[in-house]
């Protein structure tokens, strides 16, 4: 039995039943740092890494790999109740994005401080698709 | 009956001449016999010119055409990833040259342009993005940093304008055996679809001050600032993704609020 703010392999399994399965395989468990990190660190009873991972070192979770998002981007394990601690789906059904070139500018250079301004930018649209094709584990 | 050739008539002509002289010796010049051999050596030697004449008109014709000679010389035929792949390297290395020239003299000193953008904002700012233009160069700059923005649907945009994106779910649709005997029609209905991105696409930009001497001292120049400002841009991303947001918390207007992590339909509970 899991308590509050852990996440067990059995939640993460429950997270993957959760979609419907043509959703499950072709799904991605998305998590923050934090709880990869948490992830990674656990050990099964007789003291081996309860997770596994693949030749790149990526996390094996219920059989997908885990993609890892930055701390801003995703809550770690300290989250508060009703915050997505790990989403589990098929990404490319559930968001769509346009998203412009990635673009660099250079300013003209500055011969007081002999440096370049670089600035980077782009522009991005997004839209929510299919709502049941990710679903989220809250605490 | 063989062809008379230039060569065997003079060889008549020379026999018969010869022959005439010795009737000249003999004393018999005035003799029918003689008269008709004069006449044959006339006869011949009209001959021979008009093979002359055609000889000449052959030798001024032009050549005809020769057959090349059959050799065995090797032909040494690029494959299609290597010729994209010298045009790939020759591309970065001009890239890479006029960049260079850019941030020493300035744009406006910049010899070439094919790869540069000279569209310069109102601060004077020049724009070299086309090499970021291609969509694999992106797509590998990100795939390490940010693997999350490649898993969503991405629809690329080269002049910043909407684009829509048309998908259904189909799980929620069935499809019905039709009775042989039946008047009832087989069941329809309408998926709901998913499209529009709403308003215009949200502008994100980041800064960052670089010296000449970094500049200067980096080997590959565009891959330096790909791979360095590519981690800042797929951070952008994936927050963008999951929440709808940048950096400072401001939410972007073209997105869902709160982005992927927001739709409360979405969470699964867990019964502890």
């Amino acid at each position: 039995m899991a308590t509050v703010n852990q996440i067990s392999a059995v939640d993460i399994a429950n997270l993957g039943s959760s979609v419907d399965y043509s959703y499950f395989l072709e799904g991605d468990y998305v998590a923050s740092q934090a709880v990869y990190s948490y992830l990674a660190s656990q050990l099964t009873s007789i003291g081996t890494y309860l997770y596994p991972r693949d030749a790149n070192g990526n996390l094996i979770v219920n059989g997908k790999t885990l993609i890892v998002a930055s701390n801003a981007a995703m809550a770690g394990m300290s989250a508060s109740v009703g915050t997505p601690l790990m989403i589990f789906g098929s990404l490319k059904r559930a968001w769509g994005e346009t998203i412009t070139p990635f673009r660099l500018q250079i300013l003209e250079p500055s011969p007081e401080t002999l440096t370049n301004q670089v600035v980077a930018s782009f522009r991005i649209g997004q839209v929510g698709l299919i709502a049941n094709a990710v679903k989220a584990l809250v605490q | 009956m063989s062809i008379p050739t230039i060569s065997s008539l003079s060889s008549k002509k020379h026999s018969l001449i010869t022959s005439a002289e010795s009737m000249v010796h003999e004393g018999k010049q005035n003799t029918d016999e003689y008269r008709a051999l004069l006449k044959t050596i006339d006869e011949t030697q009209s001959h021979l010119e008009g093979l002359e004449r055609v000889e000449r008109w052959e030798r001024s014709l032009p050549n005809p055409v020769q057959a090349a000679p059959v050799t065995n010389v090797p032909t040494i035929i690029r494959t299609t990833a290597e010729q994209e792949g010298v045009q790939r390297r020759d591309k970065r290395s001009r890239l890479n040259a006029a960049l260079r020239h850019a941030i020493q003299y300035g744009m406006s000193h910049t010899n070439e342009t094919r790869d540069l953008s000279t569209i310069s904002d109102s601060s004077g700012a020049a724009l070299f993005g086309q090499a970021f233009e291609d969509q694999d160069e992106w797509t590998r700059a990100l795939a390490n940093v940010a693997p999350l923005t490649q898993k969503i649907h991405v629809k690329f945009s080269p002049d910043g304008s909407n684009r829509k994106f048309v998908t259904s779910d189909q799980t929620q649709q069935f499809m019905l055996t039709l009775g042989e005997t039946t008047a009832t029609d087989a069941a329809d209905s309408t998926p709901t679809i998913h499209s529009n991105i709403t308003g215009n696409l949200a502008p994100i930009v980041g800064r960052t001050t670089v010296s000449f001497q970094t500049l200067a001292d980096v080997d590959d120049l565009v891959g330096y600032l790909r791979d360095g400002f590519a981690v800042q841009a797929a951070r952008a991303q994936e927050l963008a993704i999951l929440k709808g947001v940048d950096h400072a918390g401001t939410a972007l207007v073209s997105s869902p609020v709160g982005g992927l992590l927001a739709a409360p339909q979405w969470e699964q509970r867990w019964q502890r």
